[in-house]
């Protein structure tokens, strides 16, 4: 399925009134729905549907997408929720995540869904490409291009809010030291996609990074940002270990 | 259902390792607990059973227990142990009906666990410490706290405490873990040492003094020994096989509730390296503490008294558990004190264990849609806080059900139940390893996860635990019942519980049939991923 066509698919998912609003896109897909201008100029294209809810009644999304041509293969349980998982016949998947949005870090997000729709407000959704310990370049592709075509302050028009970002990291140092690395590395990979970006594109994103970098290092950090701090720096893990679906 | 078939997409958060299992089982099996009680009761079921061979057959049994759940958690690292492998070779009812047997007995667990942390646990060793520091007033608050009224509130207010810490989910439980892990050696190891300090002799000087200086007229060495003879309870050497495979199923309950983890699936990384390590572990650790302590027990006290403690016409002031006449042999005020309250910890913890595995498999059949669904959510600080709470009351229901109704407090029908379950799931890995046979290719991947070992480890488990079922069934010492001839009282319970079980599953099928049909949907589609192709 292309990219354009997961994207017919995710809309046909959210359908307006309350059943609809209680599920948010995120992942590569709603990355690509919030970069119209700039996600053609990275060669990657998103492949399957992530969906999270903090609540959901599973049978009505489960009998949607079934109509949409997804049939259930499996749940699991996680540390947070419960993971399901749809298989459509070409191989396209939606994983619908129930609970917490936690990955190699939890990601606050249930009481700011309402900033957003149909997809995670732009700060979260931008965390959870952030968060990942060992981001692989899809993931930091992600990233640079939301920051490549939001700005960066207060606000979540459209807009990548900087305070939910900075107080997500102040009592967290594993994920304020994960992020902190992904932004890194995103302004290399930035620099490495020269040649496709343009300049001004490519100093927007230096910048907006660099903003990111100094709001979620400049926040007050709380004792457990210390204690996490004191910990990680002594080789403890700082991060939750997170694992495939197996059946 | 394909073995170790991954996706590309990773995610699934998973938070317990090795040494948490590890954990999680030895307070599941309460290392400390069942040094400190089963002696007593093997010696009053079988007289002339020994110890070190109950305890071999008990391991054996283990062993395969714990393989045939180890593997399978290793391959399926999901929430709900039974459940998930038994419905996938067995269908899903009869998962549920093992899972569904396993809770119920594991709940009543929580409930007489609690309600013996007082009566067992802290009565005791408040007796105990307050006979040997001549402290009247620490052996009156002992009694108060030993009345069974005293003991059934003190239990529901544990229950309710347990409840309430486990809503903060597995982060501070794991914490709590470790730290009572430590604290609560401090029992086994002071048992073990006053046991090693002594021989017999000195024990029965030392015991003998206790009795005279406490004034317990008539329990003095000899005296008791008398007593164990007139109800029989005397070993004879000519029976000693018989009567160790006999005591089997109470050489397996030493271990019992060492795969705990296994119900907890979903939450252990790395499962093929984490889960039978930790279970293995586990139960290393249980059978070093139990052979080097409880026959070194058997040697100092003597078989005979050991036996005859639980004649019926004794009534030890503490109770007749081994931290008893470790605390007459230690004399150490500070000793004692550790000693038992490193065994309190463990009495505290069991039912702390069990209602996290009790919510897990409740939260499960939620998940699964044969439970209500609003069951499976959790909570801010992700712990399964519905599923703990329907826990939480059915476990306030059997408490107050075999104190204020029934008025025995012994886990009748426990053993049994449990049994089934394990049972179930041998025959699962049986018929799990036929499927995988026809996956060539699946053999090659290890040395143990592969067809043959699930066979092998499948109809040990199957047949020990199908001796375990009966014998549990014939003998009623083993399910706690106290008079011979109410052997059909754990068949009706083990009916009853099955047969609620039945009613609940297909009447919940029902209302889910028809809130399928709403959706176009079929049951195959939402439960059919867990049947194996």
């Amino acid at each position: 399925m292309t990219a354009e066509e997961l994207l017919g698919i995710a809309d046909q998912l959210f359908p307006t009134g309350s059943e609809g609003r209680s599920l948010r896109l995120f992942g590569g897909l709603a990355c690509w729905r919030h970069c119209p201008k700039t996600r053609n100029l990275f060669n990657y294209r998103p492949k399957d549907i992530d969906v999270f809810a903090p609540h959901v009644d599973m049978l009505p999304l489960t009998g949607r997408l079934k109509k949409l041509g997804f049939g259930f293969r499996m749940r699991e349980t996680y540390k947070g929720g419960v993971a399901h998982r749809f298989e459509e016949t070409t191989g396209s998947e939606v994983d619908v995540w129930v609970g917490s949005l936690k990955f190699n870090h939890r990601i606050p997000a249930d009481s700011r869904l309402k900033f957003d729709w149909p997809t995670l407000p732009l700060a979260e959704l931008l965390a959870t490409k952030l968060q990942i310990h060992k981001a692989e370049g899809k993931d930091l592709t992600d990233a640079v291009m939301l920051v490549a075509e939001h700005e960066v302050g207060e606000g979540d028009h459209e807009t990548i809010n900087l305070e939910p970002l900075a107080r997500m990291c102040r009592g967290d140092w594993g994920l304020w030291r994960n992020v902190r690395d992904n932004i890194d590395r995103a302004t290399r990979l930035c620099a490495q996609a020269s040649t496709s970006l343009s300049d001004e594109i490519a100093g927007n994103v230096n910048q907006r990074l660099d903003m990111i970098r100094r709001a979620i290092d400049a926040s007050p950090k709380a004792l457990r940002w210390h204690i996490g701090a004191l910990c990680g720096r002594r080789g403890c893990r700082y991060w939750y270990d997170v694992e495939e679906f197996r059946k | 259902m394909t073995l170790h078939r991954v996706y590309r997409k990773s995610g699934l958060v998973r938070q317990l390792d090795a040494r948490d299992v590890f954990l999680i089982n030895t307070f599941g099996y309460a290392l400390g607990i069942a040094l400190t009680i089963n002696p007593g009761l093997i010696g009053g079921f079988s007289p002339s059973a020994n110890i070190h061979i109950v305890l071999t057959l008990g391991l054996v049994a283990a062993l395969f227990n714990g393989f045939t759940y180890g593997l399978f958690a290793s391959v399926m690292p999901k929430t709900g142990g039974d459940f998930i492998y038994v419905t996938t070779s067995l269908g899903r009812w009869i998962g549920f009906l093992a899972s569904f047997g396993f809770t119920a007995a594991q709940l009543y667990g929580f409930a007489l666990n609690s309600f013996w942390a007082f009566k067992q646990g802290l009565a005791p060793a408040l007796a105990t410490y307050g006979m040997v520091q001549g402290r009247a007033e620490i052996v009156r608050a002992a009694t108060f706290v030993g009345t069974d009224r005293t003991s059934m509130y003190l239990g529901l207010g544990l229950m309710i405490l347990l409840f309430l810490i486990s809503l903060f989910g597995l982060g501070l439980s794991k914490q709590l873990l470790v730290v009572s892990f430590l604290a609560g050696l401090c029992g086994p190891v002071f048992q073990l040492y006053a046991f090693f300090s002594v021989d017999h002799k000195t024990f029965i000087a030392l015991y003998n003094n206790f009795i005279t200086s406490q004034h317990l007229t008539g329990l003095d060495y000899q005296s008791v020994i008398a007593a164990g003879r007139a109800q029989h309870l005397l070993p004879d050497a000519g029976r000693m096989l018989p009567e160790s495979l006999k005591a089997l199923p109470l050489g397996f309950l030493t271990f019992l509730g060492f795969t705990y983890s296994a119900y907890m699936g979903s939450e252990v990384r790395e499962a093929s390296k984490s889960q039978l390590k930790g279970i293995l572990w586990a139960l290393a650790c249980g059978a070093g503490f139990f052979y080097f302590g409880m026959g070194r027990y058997y040697h100092v006290v003597g078989n005979d008294f050991n036996a005859a403690i639980s004649a019926n016409s004794l009534n030890f002031p503490s109770g007749n558990s081994l931290a008893f006449f470790a605390g007459i042999i230690l004399r150490n005020p500070a000793a004692n004190a550790v000693m038992n309250i490193g065994n309190l910890l463990w009495f505290i913890l069991v039912p702390f264990v069990i209602l996290q595995v009790c919510s897990r498999n409740i939260q499960v059949w939620s998940v699964e849609y044969v439970f209500p669904r609003f069951i499976a959510g959790t909570n801010r600080y992700e712990a399964p806080a519905a599923a703990a709470f329907v826990a939480l009351l059915a476990g306030v229901g059997f408490l107050l059900l075999a104190e204020l109704v029934l008025h025995n407090t012994n886990p009748i029908g426990a053993v049994a139940l449990s049994a089934l379950s394990i049972l179930l799931s041998g025959v699962s890995a049986i018929i799990y390893s036929g499927r995988l046979k026809a996956r060539s290719h699946l053999e090659k991947r290890s040395l143990l996860f592969n067809p043959r070992a699930f066979r092998f480890f499948g109809w040990g488990t199957a047949i020990v635990f199908g001796w375990v079922t009966v014998a549990a069934a014939l003998f009623p010492a083993i399910s706690g019942l106290t008079t011979g001839g109410e052997w059909p009282v754990v068949v009706k319970i083990i009916i009853g519980v099955y047969g609620l079980g039945s009613m609940i599953f297909y009447g919940y099928r029902r209302i889910l049939i028809s809130q399928l049909k709403n959706e176009g949907l079929t049951l195959e589609e939402i439960w059919g991923h867990l049947l194996d192709e």
